[in-house]
């Protein structure tokens, strides 16, 4: 069998295992969609591949690509097995990053993408991975796929970092990326210690360094003393990313992300090729908060407890530390970063996240402090339910809420059982949340 | 490292030589249909990135990504990506964009040019004698641009 | 004992005793009971390799909890599914499934709540009655099993109203030691020990084959 006929044979290979996953149930949403974009790509496949000569040796690389391609996307909508990641919270992932991935395309139905979900093993599977059309040839609508942790498949107060991914996703977008390289990006670099290569080799080994850096330049110098442009590159798309993170899902990304990322890094003064120290991260988020007023603006929430407990929530979670080693960039630079993503994210018809008022987050708190699921589900026994349109991020927010409240008890009791209960909860408030507004939007479609 | 990894490759120049030929068998034999979809959407997408200079594919790892323990693989990611690969496109770009049509902006030239791919895809092509300048302008743009990728060092 | 009106449950609600949330529509309210909906998981009874339903598996103190044979034996025959709204489930004939509500129930210490299929569903072939009684101070989903016992399959969508609660007081309100279940704060159907408090009616050991 030669090169040719492998890949031709192959092409059908990646069509039977297409129609085999059919036989399961593993296709909720977007099954059929997903389908047909995949036989469209096949069939475009095949008649490249058919006419190649034998002796279009880069062609014919180019073509063994492709087919891989398919055969691991076709491998992702076997894996996507309904059951094994939060439907309700996806929907609403998906509905925040739709907008923003929409393409500007000459054939006009093409330009929203298929968004596929399954779930990895692993702690570190949170991703949205995305087709790169850069390498691929065989690309129609684009199809991103979002990877939940398998074994934190209930814990939607965590997936609260997706908002970190979506900034991701919106990069590989280019009209986005041009916005967010010129108008986020570039207000953080232009100035601090950052700014250069030469300048962040220098940080690095300023007297007032973190112990935890010190230490790891003096183990590993080699590994860790050199950072090229393109790391610096990297490290900036991670804070507008963590901006995007902010401003998308509020407070509850600020917990999630110090949560995960100190976990599996205790010190927070790690960094890799990709990404900078998560002190430095945290303290942007901290000015971030600062500029954006959070948590007392815009609504204000007026009542003294949920105040103070919101307060020390930001407090808590972001990281306050002006003049530090850590605080890497001013708040003028802040604020310019993060004003412009919040117009880039409006022009493109993403919500940024509006601090609630006390009737929208009072309410929510108060039903998970009671064990029921957090919505807009109207309680009193009215003889017409007047059930309301919550944000599922302000369900978010209550819930971390909380759980910062029961992690306090939990320091003494050493009951830890109360998060996943927690986040169970929170998991059923957004599917009831969904049927509420499904129910809503139906009737008042109904009405006109 | 796999043995077969060892041979994924991010080879943009033949994605975009491939695309641009195939650009200019449209102009020749436009065919309105779902057989072009593929073609047409990359092809838009090639335009979009030149418009707005989006053209390296920075990496998009998983936000913990760094703290990858010893043994764990990539998760599957099948995306190989090289910001220099897709970078060496850009002087092929630049070159048809200078060629055939030196004095207007990215942004028009870009407009332009989805306008008449647009307009190839629909079943309703104007025979009127500036629409085909306008083709055969589009036309050798592309042919320039498969040329450019063509040579080692464009 | 006696059975609430839709007044005396919307009082009882008011008061923020009773929960039953959410009520989407003043019509899901009866006079004397309220509907409740599918929610989005289902559990399907299926014979597979190993499936078994036998009380003697959760009867040995050596088969605790998180060994292989006891929690083998609870996992073997349920295939789950989840679906959002919109999509279908198909209840096949002579097919058992196990779907918790979509709404969230508390109930007080002096009410217990009896569960029953809807009667426009019941004439179809649905049953719900295989476990109706709600005890007093329950609080979770509750967990519909559903069977079709019609000769055709049934489609349900996550949001359908399919069964409905009645609420009956109590001649006291029950003691909190006898509240507790290990069904409360129930986010889905589980499964449960069948052996306990029996175990003097099973034999001792029973060898996996």
């Amino acid at each position: 069998m030669n090169p040719k006929e492998f890949l031709l044979h192959e092409c059908e290979n990646v069509l039977a295992t297409l129609q085999d996953v059919l036989r399961h149930d593993y296709a909720a949403g977007s099954s059929k969609e997903f389908y047909n974009e995949f036989c469209e790509r096949l069939n475009y496949l095949k008649s490249l591949i058919d006419p190649v000569e034998l002796t279009d040796i880069s062609a014919l690389a180019l073509f063994a690509n492709e087919v891989s391609v398919l055969s691991t996307l076709v491998h992702r909508i076997e894996r996507s097995h309904a059951g094994e990641f939060p439907w309700p919270f996806t929907e609403y992932l998906k509905s925040l990053a739709n907008p923003l991935c929409k393409e500007h395309l000459v054939v006009q139905d093409e330009d929203e993408p298929i968004i596929r979900v399954y779930a990895e093993g692993g702690l570190f599977s949170y991703q949205i991975n995305l087709e790169n059309d850069l390498s691929v040839l065989n690309v129609g609508r684009r199809i991103f796929t979002i990877v939940f942790p398998r074994t934190l498949r209930h814990h939607v107060l965590l997936h609260a970092i997706f908002g970190h991914e979506i900034g991701h996703a919106a990069w590989a977008v280019p009209q986005h990326k041009s916005a967010l390289k010129g108008q986020v990006v570039e207000p953080l670099r232009e100035a601090g210690p950052l700014n250069s290569t030469s300048q962040a080799k220098n940080w690095l080994k300023q007297s007032d360094a973190p112990a935890a850096i010190v230490e790891l330049l003096e183990a590993y110098p080699d590994e860790y003393s050199d950072i090229s442009p393109n790391q610096l590159d990297s490290w900036f798309q991670e804070f507008m990313c963590d901006l995007f993170g902010l401003v998308t899902f509020g407070p509850s990304f600020l917990a999630a992300h110090q949560t995960l990322l100190l976990a599996l890094d205790p010190s927070g003064c790690l960094w890799g090729p990709y990404h900078p120290p998560y002190v430095c991260r945290r303290v942007m988020l901290w000015r971030a908060c600062q500029h954006l007023g959070w948590p007392t603006f815009p609504a204000g929430i007026q009542d003294r407890e949920l105040r103070a407990s919101c307060e020390g929530f930001v407090k808590k979670y972001s990281g306050e530390a002006p003049g530090k080693w850590e605080d890497i960039f001013s708040q003028e630079q802040i604020a310019k970063a993060v004003d412009a993503l919040r117009d880039i994210l409006t022009k493109a018809g993403t919500s940024c996240y509006l601090m609630p008022d006390d009737p929208t987050l009072l309410p929510l708190v108060k039903m998970l402090h009671g064990q029921i699921p957090p919505c807009g589900s109207d309680l009193r026994g009215s003889e017409a339910p007047a059930n309301r349109s919550v944000d599922f991020r302000h369900i978010l927010f209550a819930g971390w809420l909380v759980a910062d409240e029961l992690s306090a008890q939990a320091t003494v009791t050493g009951e830890q059982s109360y998060f996943l209960e927690l986040n169970k909860l929170c998991e059923m408030g957004l599917l009831q949340q969904r049927a509420i507004d499904r129910y809503n939007d139906h009737k008042a479609g109904d009405k006109h | 490292m796999t043995l077969l990894s060892m041979y994924k490759r991010d080879d943009s120049r033949t994605v975009y030589r491939i695309l641009a030929e195939q650009a200019v068998r449209y102009f020749d034999h436009p065919s309105p249909g779902t057989e072009s979809k593929i073609p047409l959407t990359n092809l838009s997408r090639l335009l979009q990135r030149y418009r707005y200079d989006a053209f390296s594919y920075d990496d998009a790892p998983g936000i913990r990504e760094v703290f990858k323990t010893k043994g764990e693989s990539q998760g599957g990611e099948y995306v190989t990506t090289s910001a220099k690969a897709s970078l060496e496109v850009i002087p092929a770009l630049e070159a048809a964009h200078a060629r055939v049509y030196q004095a207007i902006s990215r942004e028009d030239l870009v407009g332009s040019l989805m306008t008449l791919l647009a307009l190839l895809a629909s079943s309703t092509l104007p025979d009127d004698q500036d629409t085909k300048q306008r083709l055969a302008k589009a036309r050798l743009f592309f042919e320039t641009l498969s040329e450019g990728l063509k040579k080692r060092n464009a | 004992m006696s059975a609430l009106v839709k007044s005396s449950i919307l009082k009882h609600m008011a008061d923020g005793k009773l929960v039953v949330s959410p009520i989407l529509c003043a019509r899901q309210r009866g006079a004397s009971s309220i509907d409740l909906r599918v929610g989005n998981v289902f559990l399907m009874v299926r014979a597979r390799g190993l499936s078994v339903v036998d009380p003697a598996r959760f009867a040995h103190t050596d088969d605790k909890v998180g060994d292989y044979e006891y929690e083998q034996a609870r996992r073997q025959k349920h295939e789950r599914y989840e679906a959002p709204f919109g999509q279908n489930f198909l209840l096949h004939p002579g097919m058992l499934a196990l779907v918790p509500t979509l709404e969230w129930i508390k109930l007080p210490a002096n009410l217990q709540g009896i569960v029953t299929a809807r009667s426009s569903w019941a004439r179809e072939g649905l049953s719900i009655a295989t476990a109706s009684l709600i005890h007093p101070g329950y609080k979770g989903v509750i967990t519909l099993e559903l069977a079709n016992l019609g000769q055709i399959p049934l489609s349900l969508y996550p949001g359908l109203r399919i069964a409905q609660i009645a609420f009956h007081t109590l001649t006291e309100d029950a003691a909190a030691k006898d509240m507790s279940s290990r069904f409360d704060m129930a986010f889905e159907p589980a499964e449960g020990n069948k052996a306990h408090g029996d175990e003097a009616f099973l034999p001792p050991k029973v060898k996996q084959p």
